[in-house]
């Protein structure tokens, strides 16, 4: 693993009225790492990753890529600078076909669409999904339409990945099916920074796990580290224990 | 081929595909016949009235452009068919021939939906309805206030056109049978520039926002920069209409041209009937819902009595609420999903012989 920092956090903060979802952030994405985001519900992790990627704007902190702060930059630029993300509920173009909705994001590596078709149609194959790229993207099941947004961000060629929730919804088989997929993406080169609540995929696929509660970043370090934190287990099981 | 090699190389591989198939010698037969209609009709009234059908075709067309691709729902497009409307009016008063005078003023209607198309961005489904629906009034009131475009009495050609020799140079004629011509020719360029349109990036980044604006963010488009583009080219091609409309009738007063009924709800009435992700969907909901406005509007009121006026209306709202509830994606779009028709005239789904290879399976929904 590399040292290098891909993205990082500084002092982040968001509210959405009194509630502070995001309270003072700061954390390094490294370049290489599969780095995993827990936390029980209503933590602040998507709004997290809403501010990495841009869909929301911070009310405080800021967000560097590759030591360039984008803090201003919009979702679409910082996507096209290599910050791809899926999201929670899935967002498949329904009327359009899986192919076409993975050569939406192509064409932003490309102007030509020959071209575009030609790159959509090797991410397809590359997720396994090259069979079906005809079909409506509205009549896949649900693991397919996560695993078209995989494909989808994928052709956007990006150099991080954000991942809110892929595998929450799935049978153990389509879980294990969709590790092997990540570890293939990460063998790729690409680096991933996961949303997960299915404890045995964090901590079987990650490197390092942030922890947050609150809007705040209670604890970070390897999946061991973190299972052990007694802060880590307070926030979940109450503190009771 | 010098001509072929300025179409981009996906629009001329696509047309090639296209004109093998038995669809492509379809639109080619009907392309003929419509231009071989007019020529054994007498009654100049049959022809105007294809004419208007056509004219409302070209509105039609470009309305769909942005509820269809874009999915920019817009009530207000009048803003754009009044503005070239009186723009090509008042290049005429300066001795512009109509030949420039209209692309003009769908030039000018075309910048101005740009950057309405910038300013709405943000604004999503029906607040974007609500917005546009605005348009009429704000335009209409400006130029009944506007005096030295003729305020409420609006303006009429030059007298010497009015009175002059027939002129193509003018585009002055008496007979309807040009201005039929005119509107079908622009028709025509239009659907090219809509089935090349749909095959190009631009296409994709537009239906992409039509369908989920997140998405459309999360892979790069600039959704507010093609919002504007989508308002900008339909608004180019609403504008082509009000032009042709000034130079047809030689009069202009803003409650015509600003009508919100008449130039804003009817292209989207007819649009909404024919189907607005079919390229062909809005020219066959006016061929069926313009001669149906017409005639309700002429005689069932009459046949009632003045104190009925306006019951077309009612029929207008039964047409829509049955569209809605039984086919919502209009006539077309109900014959492709149910199978009548090879949807490869569709803008939805790339089964128009892009190279995608053959569908696996029915579509559903």
């Amino acid at each position: 693993m590399s040292e290098r920092v891909l993205l990082s956090g500084r002092g982040l903060v968001k509210a959405f009225g009194g509630l502070v979802a995001v309270n003072n952030v700061s954390f390094d994405l490294y370049e290489g790492e599969i780095l995993g985001l827990i936390g029980p519900n209503g933590a602040g992790k998507t709004t997290l990753f809403n501010l990495l990627t841009g869909f929301l704007k911070p009310d405080a902190g800021k967000v560097f890529f590759r030591g360039k702060d984008i803090t201003r930059l919009p979702a679409h630029a910082r996507a096209r600078l290599g910050l791809a993300r899926t999201f929670q509920l899935v967002k498949p173009f329904l009327k359009l076909t899986v192919l076409e909705n993975v050569m939406t994001a192509a064409l932003a590596k490309t102007g030509d669409v020959e071209e575009a078709r030609e790159r959509a149609l090797k991410a397809l194959e590359f997720i396994g999904m090259y069979d079906v790229r005809d079909r409506l993207a509205s009549s896949l099941t649900l693991v397919d339409r996560k695993r078209m947004e995989l494909a989808r961000a994928l052709a956007l060629e990006p150099k991080v990945l954000l991942l809110d929730e892929l595998i929450a919804g799935l049978n153990p088989k389509e879980v294990d099916e969709m590790l092997d997929l990540l570890r293939e993406i990460h063998a790729k080169g690409i680096t991933l920074f996961i949303i997960e609540h299915v404890m045995r995929a964090v901590m079987g696929i990650c490197q390092r796990i942030l922890v947050m509660h609150y809007g705040r970043l209670i604890a970070q370090g390897t999946p061991e580290e973190v299972a052990n934190d007694p802060k880590v287990i307070e926030a979940y099981l109450g503190g009771v224990l | 081929m010098r001509v072929a090699s300025l179409v981009p190389r996906y629009g001329l591989r696509v047309f090639k595909d296209e004109l093998r198939t038995r669809a492509g010698m379809l639109v080619l037969g009907l392309g003929l016949f419509l231009i071989m209609l007019p020529l054994p009709i007498k009654n100049q009234f049959f022809i105007n009235a294809l004419f208007v059908t056509f004219l409302y075709a070209i509105m039609t067309l470009a309305w769909a452009i942005a509820c269809g691709q874009a999915g920019m729902l817009s009530f207000g497009h009048s803003a754009f068919f009044g503005i070239a409307a009186y723009t090509t009016m008042v290049l005429l008063h300066q001795k512009v021939t109509p030949w420039l005078g209209i692309p003009a003023g769908a030039l000018l209607a075309g910048l101005f939906g740009f950057a309405l198309g910038l300013l709405f961005a943000r604004l999503r489904s029906h607040w974007f309805a609500l917005a546009t629906l605005v348009l009429n009034d704000i335009f209409r009131l400006i130029f009944e206030n506007w005096e030295e475009v003729g305020g409420m009495r609006g303006l009429e050609m030059p007298y010497y056109l009015v009175v002059g020799e027939p002129s193509l140079y003018w585009l002055n004629f008496t007979h309807p049978r040009p201005f039929y011509y005119l509107a079908l020719g622009i028709t025509g360029l239009e659907l090219l520039m809509i089935y090349l349109l749909t095959k190009s990036k631009m296409g994709y980044y537009l239906k992409a926002i039509r369908e989920d604006e997140e998405a459309a963010k999360s892979v790069g488009i600039n959704i507010t920069l093609y919002k504007g583009f989508a308002l900008g080219l339909s608004a180019f091609f609403m504008g082509l209409a009000g032009g042709l409309y000034t130079i047809r009738y030689g009069y202009i007063d803003p409650g015509a041209v600003f009508n919100m009924m008449r130039i804003s709800i009817y292209p989207a009435i007819a649009g909404l009937l024919g189907g607005v992700y079919s390229l062909v969907g809005p020219v066959v909901g006016c061929f069926i819902f313009i001669p149906i406005a017409e005639y309700t509007r002429a005689y069932i009121g009459s046949w009632l009595g003045a104190r009925f006026y306006g019951i077309h209306l009612v029929f207008f709202g039964i047409i829509l609420l049955l569209v809605s509830l039984k086919m919502p994606e209009g006539i077309m779009g109900f014959l492709e999903k149910a199978g009548y028709i090879r949807p490869l005239l569709s803008t939805t789904v790339g089964g128009s012989g892009g190279g995608g290879g053959e569908r696996k399976s029915p579509p559903e929904r």
